[in-house]
């Protein structure tokens, strides 16, 4: 089997201390590539969270992050796929609960 | 009562535009607001109602998140929900009327009732009793001896004229026979037509199925259509004039607005404003200018899940957000892995 391509690079042209840095995520698409996004923005030390899906031939997103005093888009980055967790734990949470619950309508469907 | 919803959660609908689309919920936007992440305010705001549910689909509503979110639910359970297909097709003879590769192809669509979850991926093409199931497909057709001379109706002529998938016969291997012995591999639908036969014509095939995800192949997909709409809000703003009552209601979908019979007071009806599919009808009519405003609320989606697999529909949800949680896990594990190196402005190689 062909070795895999890293899941994650840092593209050429961050800067040293990775306050700005665009990375490449392997094998993802919009489906991860907007949620991360929106979930970085809610970040207020985030100046500018941006991806995009370069070419459909190229199973790979860009996640561009700029980040205010300096501090580290690595650590933003680890902390908001950490943060979408959570939210999809939540989610879960809830619709267990309420499938428990069985407060809803039951038909019959004809195929 | 009518509901009323904070105006930034709506997206306003014109007759010929739409308004305030995006959402602007994030830190910086509104001077003096927090809108960071905050888990306990999302925990509060959440909410998730099943509405309606029968063996093959269902309705419910994700309240409180955003667009980026639910859509990341949607195109999961579309392309990456695992499910059991047939993938390769072996066929020793064939002397139907359809081609190998056609009949192929429709084999390869029907769905099969094995759960993805006691299965695992094939990888490098070596398969196992874990990860391929076979099954094999032969049928002849031929001549009933005692059928009426003057038929023409092929049930009536001949024995076995429609390879169906339920001629699909499973072949145990290995561990399979004990792990299946309550569901043994099977179409979830037996009569799938796949070609007619007449006699002298029979197919000899054997199939591997295996499991998948729909990106490879949209035969994968467990559902016939994942979905969500925004929840429509209607607003009437000056009483409607009782003699236009009927006409105004007529403008909805059936059920959305109701008349009072006796005071012919109209009101919109608040369980079943859901229905209404926001045609914009009531915005052509100059009688109704500034009675009404539509809109739909960003945050509350009314999602809609049609089954096609093994999968029971009020579990496709969940297994998207495992799909998502463990997408999630990957990365952060990559992610957490370029933290130790140096950074030097140049590309950094992960570990593979």
């Amino acid at each position: 089997m062909a070795e895999l391509p890293p899941k994650v690079t840092i593209m050429k042209g961050a800067s040293p201390d990775l306050s700005a840095a665009t990375y490449q995520i392997h094998d993802e698409s919009h489906t991860i590539g907007n949620a991360l996004r929106w979930m970085l923005m809610k970040n207020p030390k985030v100046e500018f969270c941006g991806y995009s899906a370069p070419h459909p031939s190229e199973n790979v997103i860009q996640v561009r992050i700029q980040m205010y005093d300096n501090l580290s888009s690595l650590s933003a980055l680890i902390t908001a796929l950490a943060d979408l967790d959570a939210l999809c734990a939540t989610i879960d949470e809830a619709y267990v609960k309420d499938m428990r619950e069985g407060d809803y309508e039951r038909w019959i469907e004809r195929s | 009562m009518a509901q009323v919803y904070d105006p930034r959660r709506l997206v306003g609908i014109r007759a010929e535009r739409v308004t305030d689309v995006s959402s602007r919920d994030f830190p910086g936007h509104y001077p003096g607001e927090d809108h960071s992440w905050n888990l306990e305010k999302f925990r509060e705001n959440l909410t998730v109602k099943i509405r309606r549910v029968s063996d093959r689909s269902i309705d419910f509503d994700l309240v409180g998140v955003d667009a980026s979110i639910a859509n990341a639910f949607r195109r999961i359970i579309i392309a990456e929900v695992p499910t059991i297909c047939i993938e390769n097709v072996y066929v020793y003879n064939n002397t139907s009327v359809v081609a190998d590769e056609i009949l192929a192809q429709r084999i390869g669509l029907i769905p099969l009732n094995v759960d993805p979850k006691t299965m695992d991926m094939r990888v490098d093409d070596e398969s196992t009793d874990r990860n391929t199931i076979v099954f094999t497909l032969k049928l002849e057709c031929t001549r009933k001896k005692d059928a009426p001379k003057d038929s023409t109706v092929p049930s009536e002529l001949y024995n076995d004229h429609e390879l169906l998938s339920g001629h699909l016969e499973w072949q145990p291997a290995g561990e399979q026979a004990e792990v299946f012995s309550k569901n043994p591999p099977a179409p979830t639908n037996p009569n799938i037509v796949l070609a007619k036969l007449r006699p002298g014509q029979g197919v000899e095939i054997t199939l591997h199925a295996v499991k998948g995800v729909g990106k490879d192949h949209a035969k994968f997909s467990p559902v016939a259509t994942a979905s969500y709409r925004l929840l429509p809000h209607i607003v009437i703003k000056k009483p409607i004039p009782p003699h236009l009552a009927e006409k105004f209601q007529k403008c909805f979908s059936p059920g959305v607005i109701h008349i009072d019979p006796r005071t012919k007071v109209v009101t919109v009806d608040e369980e079943n404003k859901r229905k209404d599919t926001v045609s914009r009808e009531v915005l052509r009519h100059p009688e109704f200018e500034g009675y009404v405003e539509l809109s739909r609320v960003r945050d509350y989606f009314l999602f809609n899940i049609e089954s096609e697999s093994a999968y029971p529909p009020q579990r496709l949800f969940q297994e998207a957000i495992a799909v998502m949680r463990g997408k999630l896990a990957n990365i952060r594990r990559a992610a957490e892995a370029l933290l130790d190196q140096p950074a030097d402005g140049d590309v950094v190689m992960a570990d593979p």
